[in-house]
């Protein structure tokens, strides 16, 4: 069966998710995760776990930054605690997360969340070194990833609905541009960009690090049908970042609707066309059915 | 003793390894056909990457080959096949981002050091511990490491640790971009790279109105440069200076290298006499045509580290020719011509292990033995009077220092 989890939401709307059929959550912590709606604090960890775990709820934390040298006294404390408590597992992107893990011989699932997740061998590679599980790469597709799937007995998480991560930097690039060209705008805003002679608008979110996402919101929900007709086991991620909050409720639902009949190829374009007409039609699938056209030469 | 310090140069081709090699590098990083992040730059055939290493292998330098594409499923064909021949052709060391490559050289009994590409953004001493467990004999820190992170990191975990210390900067987290492929759908992390960090844009509000400003939004920084702080890096005990640019020409790396070879051999000569000089940041910032800063180094990096919209790319004209030959009996330089330069211009030749020397260019002949004003056919072979001997593959620019 495939499981559903979303990013973990404020708390006004906690209820409603509490009682729906999502089977788990992602948790950004304050300071440690970056790209949330919500981040929770790490002093309120251990109550909202206590609460999804008593609701059957999946618990994921996240980690999904990478480290500068000085955090990492930080970052192991807060690794000893979330071992502590009852969570499914740490999704981590800076290999520092799996050595602080093993060193100190902490008892925590860990799923590894990275850019480079794009091939079998490496999840195999960090599965034998004790990872569970692995959120793959955006820039696969569906095929690639149904043939990594079939290649691996790691746990398998794709993203299927939200605005894709193009890059990080850990430079301030909108305070550095307003400051340089003497603009007087909250750099903690959202933005756009584009190139001049091109009408693809792009997003740019600054908050500890810069980050860069597709302007065009990743609509999966045709190709979660093809995992579950293909019998992938796999989680689906429903990301909310910079999402409106009732559009997402109705994402929620079309793909729960989905997952209770998948089969009805009609049906599942009619919901796809109901995430669509909620994100103003915005949408297309990233990588999922395009493949990269180029890349290194191959003759010798 | 004196700390054995490598200074590592690119080579984007077979000619640009020996000129960095003759002009003072220790080693280089070079990419073959396959496997590897620059599909632009020449690359290395594998008769070609055995000839690289002979050729190091006589002159006490060393030969990495990346192999630090970010490999899909369907990229593996070939690889157990092309890391056996470099094991057979004795390359120094692999330089990798994707690491099931250290249980495929186990699995196949491959004997080849690995070294972990910045493209892995590897900032801090957990993760350096993580890859010196699984074997991995040095690590090329990621461009976003500070100083006091440098030297907390070889002082924890007594790795071998290789800095970029010169050159171009991404402007993201390497090997965690995307932009290129997003943008252009030329994978990056498999050699496509289509620098979208260097475009300019429009800026926009979250009502998508564009901002009221004549300066364009870009994001690109400034190149690195860590000349002054080259004798602090060697004291940290960084094992390899590393320099970038495998796609940049012949002058350049020469240029490069003489620079910091110099200053290495003079600080571990005389450390407590050593000076910083400024003729040599002339001569270093003279040769790249972007401004350069030491970025995260020593405190992060501002406004003041990247580009906006109006610069100017100027192209540099300073490299004037190669030495070919020394006719002792006439007392002329036998040159190749690489830019204009006339009668009464003041030159500046320099070489391998030997102090530049200037000259004014007093009369010019062509092949023919005639006289000519000037030298403005790219590759012509001319003749210019000089006293001093001079030796095949000195290097011939304007003389910016007077």
């Amino acid at each position: 069966m495939n499981n559903i989890i979303i990013p973990f939401p404020n708390i006004e709307n906690f209820k409603f998710f509490m009682e729906n059929d999502i089977d788990g959550f992602i948790i950004g912590i304050e300071g440690y995760s970056e790209n949330f709606n919500n981040y929770v604090k790490e002093k309120e960890l251990n109550k909202i776990c206590k609460i999804l775990n008593e609701k059957n709820k999946k618990i994921y934390i996240s980690l999904n930054k990478i480290y500068f040298n000085n955090e990492i006294k930080n970052l192991e404390s807060l690794i000893y605690k979330i071992s502590k408590l009852e969570v499914n597992a740490i999704v981590f992107s800076d290999m520092a997360v799996l050595n602080i893990v093993k060193e100190k011989n902490l008892n925590i699932n860990l799923i590894w969340h990275c850019k480079l997740v794009t091939n079998s061998k490496t999840i195999n590679f960090l599965q034998k070194r004790g990872i569970n599980g692995f959120f793959c790469s955006s820039e696969i597709t569906l095929d690639e990833y149904i043939k990594i799937v079939k290649n691996t007995t790691a746990s398998c998480f794709i993203k299927l609905f939200g605005f894709n991560k193009m890059a990080t930097s850990s430079r301030k690039l909108i305070t550095n541009y307003f400051k340089y060209a003497k603009i007087k705008k909250d750099p903690k805003r959202k933005y756009y960009f584009k190139e001049k002679s091109s009408d693809e608008f792009y997003i740019v979110v600054e908050d500890d690090n810069t980050n860069f996402f597709t302007g065009k919101i990743l609509n999966g929900i045709l190709e979660y049908k093809k995992l579950i007709n293909e019998n992938i086991n796999t989680t689906i991620i429903l990301d909310d970042y910079m999402i409106e909050e009732a559009a997402f409720y109705n994402v929620i639902e079309a793909f729960l609707a989905l997952k209770r009949c998948p089969t009805d190829e009609e049906f599942a374009n009619k919901l796809k066309q109901v995430i669509d007409s909620n994100c103003y039609n915005n949408t297309y699938n990233g990588f999922l059915n395009k493949k990269t056209i180029y890349k290194v030469k191959n003759d010798e | 003793m004196m700390n054995k310090i490598e200074l590592l140069a690119p080579a984007g081709d077979l000619e640009k390894l020996k000129w960095a090699i003759m002009y003072g590098a220790d080693a280089v990083y070079i990419g073959g056909k396959k496997f590897n992040l620059r599909a632009n730059t020449t690359n290395f055939t594998i008769d070609e990457i055995k000839e690289g290493v002979e050729f190091a292998h006589k002159h006490n330098a060393k030969v990495y080959v990346t192999v630090n594409m970010v490999f899909h499923e369907d990229d593996f064909d070939g690889l157990i096949d092309y890391l056996k021949k470099l094991e057979k052709i004795k390359v120094d060391a692999i330089i990798i981002c994707d690491i099931f490559i250290i249980d495929l050289l186990k699995e196949n009994n491959i004997n080849l050091e690995v070294h972990l590409s910045t493209q892995t953004s590897v900032l801090n001493k957990e993760a350096v511990k993580f890859y010196k467990n699984e074997g991995v004999k040095r690590i090329v820190l990621a461009r976003e490491t500070d100083k006091n992170a440098i030297k907390d990191i070889i002082n924890k975990t007594n790795m071998d640790i290789e800095v970029f210390i010169h050159g171009a900067m991404c402007t993201c987290y390497s090997g965690r971009c995307m932009l290129s492929n997003y943008m252009t759908n030329r994978d990056s992390n498999r050699g496509g790279c289509a620098q979208i960090c260097r475009w300019n844009f429009d800026l926009y509000d979250e009502y998508k109105s564009k901002l009221n400003s004549n300066i364009d939004f870009a994001i690109s920084p400034k190149d690195l440069s860590l000349l002054k702080y080259i004798p602090e890096l060697i004291d940290m005990g960084v094992k390899s200076f590393k320099i970038e640019g495998r796609m940049k020409s012949v002058y350049y790396v020469a240029t490069i290298i003489s620079v910091y070879r110099r200053i290495i051999d003079r600080y571990l000569k005389d450390k407590e006499n050593y000076k910083y000089n400024k003729k040599d940041e002339i001569e270093l910032y003279r040769c790249a045509n972007r401004e350069t800063t030491d970025q995260y180094y020593d405190k992060f990096p501002t406004e003041k580290e990247q580009y906006y919209s109006g610069r100017e790319e100027i192209t540099n004209q300073d490299f004037l020719g190669i030495v070919i030959d020394y006719d002792k009996e006439n007392k002329e330089i036998i040159l190749q011509q690489r830019n204009y330069f006339k009668v009464g211009d003041k030159i500046n030749i320099f070489g391998p292990n030997k102090d530049s020397f200037n000259l004014v260019v007093s009369y010019i002949k062509n092949e023919n033995n005639e006289y000519i004003d000037c030298a403005k056919h790219p590759k012509e072979i001319i003749k210019i009077p000089c006293d001093k001997i001079v030796s095949k593959n000195d290097l011939i620019r304007v003389n910016f220092f007077s």
